[in-house]
């Protein structure tokens, strides 16, 4: 891929608040039409990122492009073929929802009122706030305000939407609804989030990054970051004398690890192996052969969050 | 995106600094003017300004029965127009950049196509009209017609009487401005009041230890400290008396332009 096909791409963007590096030497590659997760720890980076793409904070060093435009010089060109969900959505509270849509949407539309007006009521029906339209937002709920942060952004049919923490205030009708949402937006634009919910994160998006600390520690594709290095985890619940199982097991080249925990007589086994043929084949029989009673045998699966901790924590060695 | 559904909008057209203008001086004016508020702050400075001034007039007529002087109504004008109008700017004004930079609402609406020197310019402009008309042009008409009607006055020269209220406009814009930029500088509502305040007091009691500083005060040009040495300008205008310089009104031009370009010069670097 050569750097015009990113939506974003940024070289080396940091940023720093005196002493304070927030953001080091960011390499980030969003591709079009993905939909992109942006990861890390509170504190890791994330807002500063966004707030730097939109042009709100200005790089210490580096530089950023989006849609081909750079981020410092031509920001308002930017912001014009994008939509932007804050982290804490706060309008104009005396306006009803009607009024704040289509106030956002006449930052990018002159006119004609009347399609004005429909994209508005479209943008109210998507996110299902037709029964509020008319109300002022000073009486909105969190979820409410949420559901309107993302119409607000959808307004102008944007090539990208960038949002942070979509789901943060949303009950889980609401955050399965947002899902949907971004799941059927994915058509015509590239969205790029911020979340700390990881269940969301699997299931809709395409590619994951994660920052720790202000620097990028990974970006792949989710499916690559879920089956991690090789490793896959096998979890075994034994009755009887483990010890000389475990050096047994051991000292199989494809065993790279042994966690153990033990509860009453019950002694379980988390055993890491690069070669899964070879432990399905095999281990079963070592443990039986060793005279262990065995109680459960499977293959564990890993998810986004178990891949999370183990990328941040091992950052932080 | 659909190029059918954009195709349906007129796009905005505006380019350089005035990206974003129309549609941020439509939502300034509909929050000042489609609302209550416009009406609760002119009712507020015609209570304060023509309800004042109307207690003057009646103590004027009810002196001159006794073979006394009244107060003198066109000081008294500079002190509920000039004055307490300066005050009332400084408490309208305090929150209008802090407010939205502490709300959030700044760095929202940043995020659209929209530059800093427009959100300054709209913040600038719809404040000074809806101010202007309710606090100055409006209560002075009422005035003028007052004035004319009960006063010993009588039917002063109009264009005198409209120059001396462009006096009170220039003066309220000062303090509008001066505001304004302070809301750029400082990040407290309260810091953003506090230093007009004390520099007001500075321009009244100032002068009595730096006799200079009555040339570039703007409060001079309402209100004179000492009016047996020096009338304001305002008053000048108005009775056709001769100003005893032009120095305070030049300061005070120079003193907005220097404000405004500060205001935009510093949001134009700050962060959100």
């Amino acid at each position: 891929m050569n750097p015009n096909d990113y939506v974003i791409s940024t070289e080396r963007l940091s940023r720093s608040f005196g002493a304070v590096h927030a953001l080091k030497s960011l390499d980030l590659r969003v591709p079009a039409k993905s939909i992109f997760a942006f990861l890390g720890p509170n504190g890791a980076g994330k807002t500063t990122t966004i707030k730097l793409l939109l042009g709100l904070l200005k790089p210490t060093s580096g530089d950023g492009q989006i849609l081909g435009l750079d981020i410092v010089r031509d920001s308002v060109d930017i912001r014009a073929r994008i939509g932007y969900l804050p982290q804490d959505t706060r309008f104009y509270e005396h306006m009803t929802a009607r009024q704040m849509l289509a106030y956002t949407a006449r930052f990018f539309y002159a006119g004609p009122a009347a399609e004005i007006g429909r994209r508005v009521s479209e943008m109210i029906e998507l996110v299902g706030l037709e029964g509020k339209a008319d109300r002022p937002i000073k009486g909105f709920s969190g979820g409410e305000r949420q559901r309107l942060g993302i119409a607000q952004a959808e307004v102008n049919y944007p090539d990208l939407l960038i949002l942070d923490e979509p789901a943060a205030s949303l009950d889980p009708m609401g955050r399965r609804d947002v899902l949907e949402v971004m799941e059927r937006l994915r058509k015509h634009t590239t969205i790029f989030y911020c979340t700390h919910i990881l269940d969301d994160v699997q299931r809709v998006s395409d590619q994951v990054a994660i920052v720790n600390a202000g620097e990028l520690v990974t970006q792949a594709p989710i499916e690559d970051l879920l089956a991690g290095t090789g490793d896959s985890v096998y979890s075994v619940t034994l009755r009887g004398d483990a010890q000389g199982a475990y050096t047994q097991v051991m000292q199989q080249p494809w065993v790279s690890a042994i966690a153990t925990s033990q509860a009453g007589e019950q002694v379980t086994w988390q055993v890491s192996v690069t070669d899964k043929a070879a432990a399905e084949d095999q281990l079963m029989s070592l443990l039986v052969t060793s005279g262990l009673k065995v109680s459960n045998f499977g293959r564990k699966e890993q998810n986004l969050e178990d891949v999370f901790i183990k990328i941040i924590e091992g950052s932080q060695k | 995106m659909s190029a059918n559904a954009v195709d349906r909008f007129q796009r905005v057209t505006e380019t350089g600094w005035r990206r974003g203008l129309d549609n941020l001086l439509r939502g300034e004016y509909s929050a000042w003017f489609k609302s209550s508020r416009w009406w609760k702050q002119l009712l507020v400075w015609l209570a304060i300004v023509n309800g004042m001034m109307g207690i003057m007039l009646i103590a004027t007529v009810e002196a001159a029965k006794e073979g006394n002087d009244g107060p003198p109504l066109l000081f008294m004008y500079g002190i509920f127009g000039g004055m307490f109008v300066a005050f009332g700017v400084m408490i309208i004004m305090q929150r209008v950049l802090v407010r939205e930079k502490q709300a959030g609402t700044a760095a929202w609406v940043l995020s659209k196509p929209v530059t800093r020197t427009a959100f300054v310019v709209s913040r600038l402009a719809v404040n000074s009209v809806a101010i202007l008309l309710s606090a100055v042009i409006v209560p002075g008409v009422i005035l003028y017609l007052t004035l004319g009607l009960f006063s010993d006055l009588g039917w002063l020269p109009p264009l005198g009487f409209a120059a001396g209220l462009v006096m009170v406009v220039l003066h309220t814009f000062y303090w509008i401005a001066l505001v304004l930029m302070m809301g750029t500088l400082l990040e407290s509502s309260a810091s953003v009041m506090a230093v007009p305040m004390v520099l007001y007091f500075v321009f009244w009691y100032g002068p009595s230890l730096i006799p200079a500083l009555i040339y570039i005060s703007p409060i001079l040009l309402t209100f004179s400290p000492a009016p047996d040495q020096m009338s304001a300008l305002s008053v000048a205008f108005i009775t056709g008396e001769p100003v005893f310089s032009w120095l305070p009104l030049l300061a005070t031009v120079v003193a907005c332009v220097v404000f405004v370009a500060v205001a935009i010069w510093r949001f134009n670097r700050q962060e959100f």
